[in-house]
């Protein structure tokens, strides 16, 4: 009798000692783990600050050399521009092609080296918006308007819904300018001859809705987001420009605390839509300009 | 008589880095390449300590812990597994091999010193 109780007694010894070890061993690789997975996040971090110092040198240096690059182009620009208005003596046929073939090209270079300097700008933070009290019908028939000689050149079908009544808004009148003459210049330049353009301009209490659809070769799914990433460059064929037009595009539109995104199917076309609210500044009241 | 650390590490660049720093800490660096090679400097070398990567070609860290902790005496060096790839199946399988610590493989070498010097 008194064996088997010390028999039981030691089984159970024996019991508590297998789980006292299983438990210090599970102890000992919860915290190896839990230091070795510190140090590694304290390394991710060391590493992220590194390239985000990299990624801010560089961003100054691309404003540098875009800045350096500006004036000269401007000067290149109005002196071409001079002498083709004819101020410097008559200029025959000719030289006014090849003049204005130079100064075709001169404006792209201002139109890229303008791209990498609000790119700059935003990575710095350095953006700033400005409110303005403007309409907005206004500005995207007046843009309509100076895009009219490339429409009928392609023969694009374009349609337009703009409310005719003016439609006021508070927003940076240039910056969402250069939001429409992108969206509408890569609709142009993607949709094929004799295509489709739509242009629809949808306004409520709140805020103001607008959709540019073409009838262009699409866009994968897999690449909606990619295409208003700067790091990335979607293949598209029609290459010209920065590639930075989307993302600036994007960066304009959330600074307006709005949105923007594309719907599309490839060889139907795609549909570039952007939300703004009618005042970006929360709980502003719309009578001062800043 | 300053103590003898192996340290076992495929990359030759880490391999370098480790030899450097620790012959900074004044200690006797026994580099080596393989899994092979390391149990038999172990054997041949009474090294105090061992430090094993995980990953390694041929046999692998864990299965050098064990080689080298099987071998006995005259052997009994402290074993500390580097990773670059830390999970607790991992943590597990270095104690179960015999491992005395485990560290994670950083470039800040300032962890695996304290560790090593906590053993020797």
């Amino acid at each position: 009798m008194k064996r088997m109780i010390l028999k039981k007694e030691t089984r159970a010894d024996k019991k508590l000692k297998d789980t006292k070890d299983e438990l210090a061993k599970r102890s000992w690789v919860l915290q190896k783990t839990g230091e070795a997975l510190k140090a590694l996040y304290k390394e991710i971090d060391k590493k992220n600050e590194e390239l985000k110092k990299f990624d801010k040198l560089k961003s100054q240096f691309v404003a540098n050399v875009s800045h350096e690059f500006k004036n000269p182009l401007f000067v290149i620009d109005e002196s071409l521009k001079i002498v083709l208005d004819g101020l410097m003596g008559d200029v025959n046929a000719k030289q006014e092609k090849m003049l204005k073939t130079g100064k075709r090209n001169v404006e792209r270079l201002i139109r890229l080296v303008n791209d990498m300097l609000d790119l700059a700008k935003i990575e710095a933070g350095k953006m700033e918006i400005r409110r303005e009290h403007f309409d907005i019908s206004a500005l995207v028939n007046e843009i309509l308007t100076s895009y009219e000689g490339e429409i009928s050149k392609k023969q694009i079908i374009l349609n337009t819904n703009i409310p005719p009544r003016a439609n006021l808004i508070w927003a940076d009148k240039d910056k969402i300018s250069e939001v429409v003459i992108n969206l509408l210049s890569n609709a142009l330049k993607y949709t094929p001859l004799k295509g489709n353009v739509s242009v629809k301009l949808v306004s409520t209490k709140q805020e103001v809705r607008f959709e540019i659809s073409d009838s262009g070769s699409g866009i994968k799914k897999q690449d909606f987001e990619k295409i208003f990433d700067k790091f990335e460059r979607v293949t598209t064929g029609a290459q010209e420009g920065t590639g930075l037009g989307l993302p600036i595009t994007k960066d304009i539109i959330e600074l307006h605390k709005g949105k923007i995104w594309v719907e599309s199917e490839i060889k139907k076309g795609s549909n570039f839509i952007f939300v703004i609210p009618k005042d970006f500044r929360d709980g502003a009241k719309p009578n001062t300009t800043s | 008589m300053p103590k003898k650390i192996l340290i076992v590490e495929d990359s030759p660049t880490v391999l370098g880095m480790l030899k450097d720093v620790f012959e900074n800490e004044g200690y006797n660096v026994l580099p080596v390449e393989t899994g092979e090679k390391a149990v038999k400097k172990a054997k041949s070398n009474n090294p105090d300590l061992v430090i094993i990567d995980t990953v390694l070609p041929g046999i692998d860290g864990f299965e050098v812990c064990r080689k080298i902790k099987n071998a006995g005496a005259p052997c009994a060096a402290k074993i500390i597994i580097i990773t670059g790839n830390v999970d607790a199946v991992d943590a597990e399988k270095a104690l179960d091999s015999g491992a005395d610590d485990y560290c994670a493989k950083t470039s800040d070498f300032s962890n695996l010193i304290a560790a090593v010097k906590k053993l020797v």
